[in-house]
């Protein structure tokens, strides 16, 4: 199962994911930091999208992972990116 | 001493980059000179620069020795606080998140209503006076500056006062100190207005961030900082896109016939110009190797944004304006922890400007030569002085 991951601290609220795939990312009210709506996206068109996010994420917060688990309701996980931590 | 190309320099077709800067691809991490003699590196390939922007071990800090492109002379006495984009972490996400819940695409979008009605009064006004018109003081400055002086809670009616000043403090002509006696006057205003909000309390945005506790001289910073931001990039966004486009009739064509393509022009127009291109500029805090390329601590770095939107490693020919491109990796709007605050609410102005404009104004066309266009390539932010147009 592929898991869509979002690293909060990473997060630097530029919104760029939702507009890119307002069905799976949304962003919180208060600080502008990224909400996933759906963790587990199954359209292959969805996921493309998915994947375009990652990839233009400015603070690199967004990964997609492989997970035999099902997904956690908690998004805030631990980064997956073999790069030095970014400031949110 | 080995003899490094001098940088930066002025484009010499206004679609393209300067050719010297295009020629870097050729040695991607380049030691280059800067006018005032200094040597920096400059990065030219989109992944490059995407990399250096999301390692913190490079520094914002305008005032850190080493940064480039600063002004040279004499500092004033009583050095100013950094605005939000010369700050580091840890300062500048507690910066960040503080204010980024005003700039949410939700935010944006609720803007929409207004932002169209501010548009349609400057084309009724625009097709009221006489032809040809100059579209940027009809249309393409008072729009994003109606919008971010509204959003941010500044009186539109001293718009003279503040628009005259960014102008210095945008040209690289300038002298210092009269840069300096701009940037005063533009904080001092915004110290007054901060202090007029604390007594009478309102619902904008230095409003709303002093009723969070904000403290009143980072506030005048970060309004000093929207209102250059919010209004002279998009600004020029808007003459370049309309001149693009009135030069363009196949591409014209399409976006009239399906609004719903607007955005992804509007993208393209972003990466097509990058206008922006040296406020991503950094210092290393650290060795750090990039491409590599060994940069030592208190190297300064400059991003070659215009050559590395056209990367041909990230964009197919990219040279051409394809408006059915579809690709939302340039870096017209930065990246990493700085990218553009206001980058969304930009995005909607144009859509929202260009739908309108050539709806509403078919016959629309330019009253000049393209030869005759006046373009701003003494500014930091690049653009067009004036732009005739006619119907």
């Amino acid at each position: 199962m592929i898991r869509v991951t979002a690293d909060l601290a990473r997060c630097v609220g530029a919104g760029q994911c939702v507009l890119t795939e307002p069905a799976v990312f949304d962003q919180d009210e208060e600080d502008g930091t990224v909400v996933v709506l759906d963790s587990t996206p199954k359209d292959e068109k969805t996921v493309t999208r998915v994947r375009q996010a990652i990839h233009i994420c400015p603070g690199r917060a967004l990964a997609l992972v492989e997970s035999a688990a099902p997904a956690r309701a908690d998004t805030r996980v631990d980064s997956h990116l073999n790069r030095p931590a970014v400031d949110g | 001493m080995p003899d490094f190309p001098v940088l930066p320099l002025t484009r010499t077709c206004p679609y393209a980059p300067p050719p010297e800067h295009v020629q870097l691809q050729r040695e991607p991490v380049a030691r280059v000179t800067l006018p005032d003699g200094s040597q920096v590196w400059a990065l030219s390939r989109l992944d490059d620069i995407r990399t250096m922007l999301t390692d913190p071990r490079f520094s914002a800090d305008r005032q850190r020795a080493g940064f480039p492109l600063q002004p040279s002379g004499p500092r004033p006495s009583a050095p100013m606080r950094q605005t939000m984009i010369g700050l580091d972490p840890p300062e500048h996400g507690e910066a960040r998140r503080a204010v980024v819940g005003e700039f949410t695409i939700r935010r944006m979008n609720a803007l929409r209503p207004r932002i169209q009605q501010i548009v349609d009064e400057s084309i009724d006004a625009m097709l009221a006076g006489p032809r040809p018109a100059d579209l940027v003081p009809a249309l393409a400055l008072p729009v994003p500056s109606l919008v971010i002086c509204e959003l941010l809670g500044v009186p539109y009616a001293d718009h003279d006062f503040f628009q005259s000043r960014s102008a210095k403090l945008l040209h690289r002509g300038v002298p210092t100190a009269e840069r300096h006696v701009a940037a005063n006057e533009i904080r001092e205003y915004m110290a007054e207005l901060i202090v007029q909000k604390e007594k009478q309390p309102a619902d904008d945005l230095l409003g709303r961030q002093l009723v969070k506790g904000a403290d009143r001289e980072d506030l005048a910073g970060l309004g000093f900082l929207l209102l250059l931001a919010g209004h002279e990039t998009t600004g020029n966004m808007i003459s370049l896109g309309v001149m693009t486009l009135l030069e363009r009739p196949a591409a014209l064509a399409a976006l009239r016939e399906d609004p719903a393509t607007t955005p992804e022009v509007v993208e393209e127009l972003l990466r097509y110009f990058t206008i922006a291109e040296f406020v991503t500029s950094r210092v290393a805090r650290e060795d750090v190797e990039i491409g590599g390329v060994l940069i030592r601590a208190g190297d300064g770095v400059l991003t070659l944004g215009n050559v590395a939107n056209r990367d041909p490693a990230a964009f197919v020919d990219g040279d051409t304006f394809d408006t059915g491109r579809g690709a939302r990796h340039h870096i017209a709007f930065g990246f990493g922890p700085h990218q553009c605050l206001g980058q969304n609410l930009a995005r909607i102005e144009l859509q929202i400007v260009f739908d309108t404009l050539f709806a509403r104004i078919p016959d629309l066309r330019l009253a000049a030569t393209f030869d005759e266009l006046s373009f701003k390539d003494d500014s930091t932010v690049y653009g067009l002085h004036s732009l005739p147009v006619t119907w």
